[in-house]
């Protein structure tokens, strides 16, 4: 029954299926091969993988980011940046990169982060004439911190899953995803010589004070959304309507760029950004029952364990084993298949689980940007009206970059612990 | 999804038999105990001849999806707690009413005998699956964080408290004043970290697993709840199953009730002995009360649901 | 085609519009203790799985479904139209099989109550059938518009 999964899933994936489809297909196969199981296990497990309060925090998250894209609040979030950051090789790819940090700590999902960042970034990097391959690359690396720097799509479904602390989790990101920004950066720097890239002359301190105080009002929704968690008054899944609603304002009322016709559209395109990627975890609903049916979790556990029982060492194999099945699935349906896999290994190998979580999270977030299949990175490109085989000179230094800072974490815990542990009540 | 070796699938005694039993919990929890020793017991008196797999920690589906499952095969066994299961056959929501059982033996004596009959007839009937078994699990009591330190029930007014969806609770908590909430476990806890809610209610052993200690510090016995399980198997698999072997099943699961349910009592206690250990701390106020709510709340749930039949059932037994 | 994207488009901003309110309602409720709102969790999740369902019209359309074109790019024409048939084939079996078998499973549950809200379970499940007749129009349009054009740009595939 594996068999005819795995084979018919990557053949179908290979000659362009929707990924979703895919999953769905080659279920459907492995159940005609097995035939002992019905096939309203289909329809089940897709909705019983999307009935859930804390993917919730997709939707709203997702039209957070749009709103923020539309509403004029992204514009001078890149306004902010590029008054910082803009003046220096490679600049527009640096304030790329410094935007999607700031973004991140307001919005959960790399794919929304890609999207409003992008709208604006994208353009105007093509404009500078950055190969559309290097402008993606840097594009989708950096929403990808989203989901590193808190709130965190994945991070709530991963603490869901396993019934660990959403805020620890949350704090944990906090360090190594500005590390993997700062690394980002130095690389698009070195791009941006390396190309020469360059960019305008530096702005004066006037200008950058200006850009700082029309940026103000979106500068401040970090504080409130992650404070506001932190502060108890909403849960993390519950921080995404806070997001929604004050960028709902701030662009209606304060800005004034977004009006009711403006916000009809933004809500089909979120809607259907939303369907985007929960058609991809109603897939791996199914997928991820059959794997766990057919007792594939086990096997993985227990060769990852045969291999090393030092924690160090199986934590890397785990970081290694993650990254390479990202490359064929997405970061949330890998979430959903392989947190309750991984989570027990923490009790056998006496890790604290919220460290081993954030391993974990990190991990996953790479299966978002890893070709062949890389949602983030499809979009990245797709915003830039290009194709994927145009990033693959640049994707691999940029990958290493991020993936180096995981390996940090795993050498060093107190990268991800040391925040946490001054930061939280024990 | 009873797989049979065989072609034919005639049923012959020679037939090997392979069983699915699904459930949520972990495999160290004393229920999770019961579903591997029911499996050791019964490949050890066949010779092998029936297996069955556990696939615990919600593997193959939480508790709704598994009672589904029962009825669309994919599944031949499962625990549903009944809080779930009353959602399919709403009569079984009446013990989860409010100090509705004395003791887990009272509860264990009084689901053993004429109750439990109708129940497991009744559900057959109506949700199309066959429970084999119904016993208690735990007293379900409230959790307060650090902070939250109460000296009466009356202190209860106003307090956020995470609750489970179901109706008996949250109405019983609604009369002492609380506001409740329905939060997933895992967003429970860390709501209760941030103060979102100020406490949760539980029972003992889920609460030792998740580590409670670290952010609940009061426990108050408002014992509003004698939670129960079911073990259900789907009815075309029972069906399957020659007379002989259901009635192997049956003896088997019976010893293996047995063996649960001293387990259960102990580790009830142990899980309580746990967290004051911990430094939990047992609020010793009086939750007198809780009588007057309870008796209210039952009054209203059994009319509602026109389980007057049930309860007479209870108070005849309690006699 | 367009009068169906039109009530999809306005179906999914009608859900994805109460969605936003119910969580708001949840916190806010919360905050200002206002009496027992204990429904506002379960609608959520409700009318997130119809949200997703309806919004995966529009999702087809555009050719927003996320896959791997790195092959499929390279292949040339006439073998390309043959594995995009194929895999069409495919897409829609399972997206029948989530009609027919969602259907059922609509219909099986449609005695079963939900916990708070009290309402049909089916109801909710209806969701899935509904969302697989949409996709599978979706879908069958958009396989004849790239039969015909392999490199459409579909991004305003739209109602407007
Ligand atoms: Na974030
Ligand atoms: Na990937």
């Amino acid at each position: 029954m594996l068999i005819v999964l795995v084979i018919s899933f990557l053949l179908l994936i290979t000659i362009g299926v929707p990924i979703a489809f895919a999953m769905g297909a080659s279920s459907l196969f492995s159940l005609f091969a097995d035939g002992g199981l019905g096939l309203a296990l289909i329809p089940q497990r897709m909705f019983t993988g999307i009935n859930s309060f804390a993917l919730l925090a997709i939707p709203l998250f997702v039209l957070a980011g749009s709103i923020m894209e539309h509403g004029g609040i992204s514009r001078r979030l890149v306004n902010f940046s590029n008054a910082l950051v803009g003046y220096i090789s490679g600049g527009l790819g640096l304030s790329t990169v410094l935007t999607s940090i700031v973004f991140a700590g307001v919005s959960g999902s790399a794919a929304a982060d890609t999207a409003a960042v992008g709208s604006v970034m994208m353009p105007a990097m093509k404009k500078k004439g950055y190969p559309t391959g290097l402008a993606a690359t840097i594009l989708a690396c950096a929403g990808s911190l989203g989901p590193i720097i808190p709130p965190s799509l994945t991070m709530i479904l991963y603490a869901v899953i396993t019934n660990v602390s959403i805020v620890g989790l949350f704090i944990s990101g906090i360090i190594p995803g500005l590390l993997m920004g700062l690394g980002l950066m130095l690389l698009t720097y070195y791009f941006g010589r390396k190309l020469n890239l360059k960019e305008d002359g530096k702005p004066s301190f006037k200008e950058i004070s200006k850009a700082t105080v029309e940026a103000v009002w979106a500068l401040i929704m970090p504080l409130i959304v992650l404070g506001g968690i932190v502060l108890g008054y909403f849960t993390a899944t519950e921080a995404g309507v806070i997001a929604v609603v004050y960028a709902l304002v701030i662009s209606m009322f304060v800005y004034k760029e977004l009006d009711m016709k403006g916000l009809y559209k933004v809500f089909v395109e979120s809607a259907a950004t939303t369907s985007m990627i929960a058609v991809i975890i109603a897939g791996a609903g199914i997928l991820g029952w059959l794997v766990a049916f057919g007792k594939l979790p086990l096997m993985v556990v227990g060769f990852l364990t045969s291999i090393t029982d030092n924690p160090t060492l199986l934590l890397l194999l785990i970081v290694v084993f993650i990254v390479f099945l990202g490359m064929f699935i997405e970061t949330i349906a890998a979430t959903i298949i392989l947190a309750p896999i991984l989570a027990p290994l923490v009790v056998t190998i006496g890790y604290d689980p919220i460290y081993f979580g954030f391993v974990i999270v990190a991990s996953l977030v790479f299966a978002g940007i890893t070709p062949p299949v890389g949602a983030i990175l499809n979009i990245a490109v797709g915003i830039g009206k290009g194709k994927l085989k145009e990033t693959i000179p640049y994707v691999i230094p940029y990958f290493l970059v991020m993936l180096a800072v995981v390996v940090l974490v795993v050498f060093v815990p107190q990268v991800a612990t040391y925040l946490p542990s001054i930061l939280l009540p024990q | 999804a009873c797989g049979s070796s065989s072609n034919g699938g005639s049923g012959s005694s020679s037939d090997k038999i392979v069983l699915k039993f699904g459930h949520h919990l972990s495999e160290n929890h004393t229920l999770g105990k019961q579903a591997t020793l029911f499996a050791e017991k019964i490949a050890e008196k066949t010779d092998g001849r029936i297996t069955v797999d556990v696939y615990a920690n919600g593997q193959i589906g939480d508790q709704r999806d598994l009672i589904e499952g029962l009825k669309i095969g994919t599944v031949d066994m499962s625990l549903g707690d009944t809080a779930v299961v009353s959602n399919y056959y709403t009569p079984l929501g009446i013990l989860d009413l409010p100090q509705m059982f004395d003791s887990m033996e009272e509860g264990m004596e009084i689901v053993s005998g004429e109750l439990g009959d109708v129940f497991k007839k009744e559900i057959e009937e109506q949700i199309g699956i066959k429970t084999l078994v119904i016993e208690p699990v735990g007293y379900r009591f409230t959790v307060l964080g650090k902070d939250k330190k109460v000296s009466s029930l009356d202190d209860f007014n106003g307090l956020k408290l995470r609750t489970l969806e179901s109706p008996q609770i949250v109405g019983t908590f609604k009369e002492l004043g609380v506001q409740t909430v329905a939060l997933p476990t895992g967003e429970a806890l860390s709501a209760m970290e941030t103060g979102v809610v100020d406490g949760l209610e539980s029972n003992a052993e889920f609460l030792s697993t998740i580590n409670i200690w670290d952010l609940g510090k009061y426990i108050v016995e408002t014992n509003h709840n004698l939670t129960f399980e079911t073990i259900n198997i789907s009815t075309a698999t029972w069906a399957k199953l020659s007379a002989e072997d259901q009635k192997l099943v049956l003896e088997t699961l019976d010893e293996s009730v047995d063996a649960y349910f001293q387990d259960s009592l102990a580790a009830n206690v142990s899980a309580r002995e746990l967290m004051e250990e911990k430094g939990m701390e047992t609020l010793d106020i009086d939750v007198s009360r809780m009588d007057p709510i309870s008796e209210k709340v039952t009054e209203g749930y059994v009319k509602d649901n026109k389980l007057e039949k049930y309860h007479e059932i209870i108070k005849k037994a309690k006699e | 085609m367009k009068h169906l994207a039109k009530i999809a488009d306005t179906l999914s901003v009608i859900l994805f519009a109460l969605l936003v309110a119910d969580v708001f309602l949840q916190v806010l409720a919360r905050l200002f203790k206002i009496s027992n709102v204990t429904w506002t969790e379960e609608l959520s999740r409700f009318l997130f799985v119809w949200l997703i369902f309806i919004g995966a019209f529009t999702m087809i359309r555009r050719g927003m479904n996320i896959r791997f074109d790195l092959v499929e790019d390279v292949l040339p024409t006439k073998v390309w139209k043959i594995t995009f048939t194929i895999g069409n084939i495919c897409s829609l079996l399972f997206l029948v099989v989530i009609a027919f078998y969602g259907s059922q499973l609509a219909i099986m549950n449609m005695t079963q109550l939900s916990p708070v809200m009290q309402i049909p379970m089916g109801l909710v499940y209806a969701a899935l059938p509904v969302g697989a007749i949409l996709m599978i129009a979706a879908q069958i349009e958009l396989y004849f518009k790239l039969m015909k054009n392999r490199g459409e740009n579909l991004a305003h595939s739209s109602s407007d």
